[in-house]
């Protein structure tokens, strides 16, 4: 078998999940994003956005801190070195597999 | 022709996202307005020449230095105003385009093909120069206040129409652009101003005045638009999400 379709069979399948590849794509361009910001730009419901997120957390993917800016507590997300990699590497993968078409 | 830049990535979409609630061009538009109190101060020589000089070298530092601390200013107030109702995202870099150049130059800029909402142009382009952009058509009004020829009529309507033309040429790739319709207004209040019959000193300080009301008025509009598009939701659902 092609040496890059094999590479796609390994890709990242935490990433592979569209709301998931969105949320990293957006914080791969914004650096870093609040949870309502989130929200609006993929048009997430709470709950998914949430659920999302945490598991990005899990997987070390996403830092969520609590943080304030004046009174205004912010739930800011972004993407950890070892996230960064990750969808650098998913990207590679998909990237070269669909390079020929 | 030349594929005009769209907003489906969402560097583009961020940085135009710092200045959809109008913020921005009404804080610029303001300052411009005091510049053009003290101009006028000095025009009708309400303030002595000392003062002028000293406003006037506090003003050159204020505006040089406007693109390391107004975006500063600018998040303190929509922290209060913005946030809350569409969210934070990372404020879009301004570093004007010689730092891109310097960057490009020493080679410091890594760039990588990865996946993204990307379509060209490339990623150092999401960056709005607004403040660079502002500098210079705040200088172009200012070398017109020194420019002799700028006593007569008629002056006024080409400054100002040479006001439009840069303003819509530097940031027609920007993520925040303006079109030719939204900068019309610099140049026909301009040609306006020149049927006006104002003393000609007064007449040199004019399309400052022009350009505050144009970005006020701008502003103003996003701002209105901005509240009335998006609630606030931290209010909504009691407190925050």
């Amino acid at each position: 078998m092609n040496r890059q379709l094999q590479e796609l069979a390994q890709i990242d399948r935490l990433v592979h999940e569209p709301a998931r590849l969105m949320i990293m794509m957006i914080l791969n361009d914004v650096g870093e994003a609040d949870f309502l910001y989130l929200q609006r730009e993929g048009e997430f419901t709470q709950g998914n956005l949430s659920s999302h997120l945490s598991k990005l957390e899990e997987a070390s993917y996403i830092k969520i801190e609590k943080k304030f800016k004046g009174k205004l507590p912010l739930t800011v997300c972004r993407l950890t070195p070892k996230g960064r990699e990750a969808f650098r590497s998913y990207s590679r993968s998909i990237l070269s597999a669909l390079k020929g078409i | 022709m030349k594929k005009a830049p769209t907003m489906d990535n969402p560097g583009r979409r961020a940085a135009a996202y710092w200045f959809e609630d109008g913020l921005p061009e009404l804080l610029a538009g303001l300052m411009f307005f005091v510049c053009f109190l003290v101009l006028l101060a000095a025009s009708l020589r309400w303030i002595n020449y000392v003062l002028l000089m000293v406003l006037w070298n506090v003003g050159i530092i204020f505006l040089l230095t406007l693109p390391a601390w107004g975006w500063k200013v600018l998040d303190f107030i929509k922290t209060r105003l913005t946030y809350p109702r569409s969210g934070y995202a990372t404020p879009p870099g301004d570093p004007g385009p010689g730092q891109d150049f310097f960057c490009d130059l020493l080679g410091k800029r890594k760039t990588e093909t990865i996946l993204t909402f990307r379509t060209p142009p490339p990623p150092k382009t999401n960056v709005t120069n607004f403040g660079f952009r502002l500098q210079i058509i705040f200088i172009l009004a200012i070398l017109a206040y020194f420019t002799p020829f700028c006593t007569k009529g008629w002056s006024v309507a080409l400054v100002t129409l040479a006001m439009a033309v840069v303003l819509y040429l530097i940031t027609r790739r920007d993520a925040h652009a303006y079109t030719w319709v939204s900068v019309l207004p610099v140049a026909l209040a301009g040609l306006l101003a020149a049927f006006l019959d104002l003393p000609p000193n007064i007449r040199t300080i004019i399309p400052i005045l022009i350009l505050s009301g144009w970005l006020i008025v701008r502003g103003l509009w996003l701002f209105v638009r901005f509240l009335r598009t998006h609630p606030n939701l931290g209010q909504l659902n009691g407190g925050r999400l």
